[in-house]
């Protein structure tokens, strides 16, 4: 292969084939010379069993010089063209002749079709076409919130079920949410767009496979999240079903609003009709407080009211934004009610005594 | 020009005989075609060279049936006129 041969060496092969050297180059010059003349005079030369040369015109054209920038004009001109003969063509491509051209089948193109339509939607969804869709149930906020959000999030004081809360939550997510979501809606719209582009994406079959195994990543991923989803949820129920024996309130740790909701009612109306004085609500706010890192509810009852033990009462009044006592976030707004003097009286023994008996029973709650 | 014609030509400009020249031209052509047909290169001074090229696989669609056709690949034989040739042609004016 690759073997460089000249003028020289084809006088040599006809010499070889028996011609005399002198008119061997004769003829092979003068052969060369007749093609240039032949294009001249008519602009083709055919010459069977090898092909055909041919002088093609070219159009003026505005071009730039490459060293100064300035615009210049390529003038018409011809230029020589060579079409190799059916002869040469077969015989220079045997190596290669037993190749055939391959249709490719239907069924194997729908499928390719498919993967790569829902691949080019996702990847070219454009998030502010479509607003989001409002017509989403609770449940299937609650579960979107849940699936977006990671497990240290749960741990997080999450008291709000308020579904103002909630709807804030879900427009956080709701661009992440959305491309999965108007999927299905814009599909059908978007088909005859995606046609041309898949018919691009078909030529490089690197693209095919690498989107099925994003796509199969994707599809497990979500499995793993739901799964997830499940497990919290019921650990939570077991957790609440405790709750529910020992008659503690709670609000917090609740993902799920449909299984909260009637979870939380009953638990609240025990413990509204054990301590009827004792009504967190009622109590005016002193003042609030930013909960500093390694602050406890302890100290800051000892400096409002003199005393550690009546940091319950501060937990009470905080119950919607400390799910935990022993365990509230750097940074928790805190509020400090003012308590009737009869509660935080460090002195009195029956003041005391209440506060060490909620003090009991929190810690139960907590200490698990 | 045919092949008729041009052999003719030859004839002239190297003042051999037809007859000679339709055996010799022959004869060249083959061992031309012989030197591309086993991926060799052919460089003619002030002519030009021929030089065997790879051609890769390519998708194609046809355009009215949708139907993709994968073209294997294949070789090729290319023509490079020479300096002299392409600077006369250049200067001819375009009718």
């Amino acid at each position: 292969m690759n073997n460089k041969y000249l003028l020289s060496d084809l006088v040599a092969r006809l010499q070889k084939k028996g011609y005399d050297a002198k008119q061997a180059d004769l003829l092979t010059r003068a052969f060369f010379h007749a093609i240039e003349q032949g294009l001249e005079q008519d602009e083709v030369v055919k010459i069977n069993q090898f092909g055909q040369f041919k002088l093609q015109k070219v159009d003026a054209r505005q071009s730039v010089d490459v060293n100064t920038g300035a615009r210049v004009e390529i003038k018409a001109h011809s230029k020589i063209s060579f079409t190799p003969d059916a002869y040469l063509k077969d015989l220079v491509n045997t190596p290669l002749a037993h190749l055939q051209p391959v249709a490719l089948d239907e069924p194997s193109n729908k499928k390719l079709r498919q993967e790569i339509n829902s691949n080019l939607l996702k990847g070219t969804a454009a998030p502010s076409t479509e607003p989001v869709k409002k017509t989403v149930t609770e449940t299937e906020q609650a579960e979107l919130v849940a699936q977006t959000s990671v497990e240290p999030k749960a741990e997080e004081p999450r008291a709000e079920i308020s579904t103002p809360v909630q709807e804030e939550i879900i427009v956080e997510m709701a661009p992440s949410q959305e491309s999965a979501d108007n999927n299905e809606p814009e599909k059908p719209s978007k088909v005859t767009e995606m046609k041309k582009q898949e018919e691009k994406a078909l030529f490089e079959v690197q693209d095919t496979t690498e989107s099925k195994t994003k796509e199969n990543k994707k599809k497990k991923n979500g499995w793993l999240l739901i799964l997830c989803v499940l497990a919290i949820a019921l650990i939570i129920y077991a957790m609440l079903a405790k709750e529910n024996k020992k008659e503690v309130l709670s609000e917090s740790l609740v993902i799920e609003q449909t299984t909260t909701q009637p979870a939380a009612e009953p638990v609240q109306a025990p413990q509204a009709a054990q301590e009827p004085e004792l009504d967190p609500s009622a109590w005016p706010t002193l003042k609030e407080v930013s909960l500093a890192k390694g602050e406890r509810l302890t100290l800051l009852a000892l400096e409002n009211y003199g005393d550690k033990v009546f940091w319950v009462y501060i937990y009470q009044a905080n119950k919607d934004r400390i799910a935990n006592p022993n365990d509230i976030k750097a940074g928790t707004r805190i509020r400090i009610p003012q308590l009737p003097v009869a509660l935080i009286n460090a002195k009195s023994a029956d003041a005391m005594a209440k506060a060490k008996a909620l003090e009991e029973k929190y810690k139960a709650e907590f200490s698990k | 020009m045919k092949h008729k014609d041009f052999l003719k030509a030859i004839a002239q400009e190297s003042a051999l005989e037809a007859d000679l020249v339709q055996r010799m031209s022959h004869d060249l052509i083959l061992s031309m075609a012989d030197i591309l047909g086993n991926g060799d290169s052919l460089s003619i001074q002030g002519f030009g060279s021929f030089e065997v090229k790879k051609k890769d696989e390519r998708l194609s669609v046809h355009p009215q049936s949708k139907q993709r056709v994968m073209i294997p690949p294949k070789l090729v034989a290319v023509f490079r006129p020479g300096s002299n040739l392409k600077q006369k042609f250049k200067d001819r004016p375009n009718e």
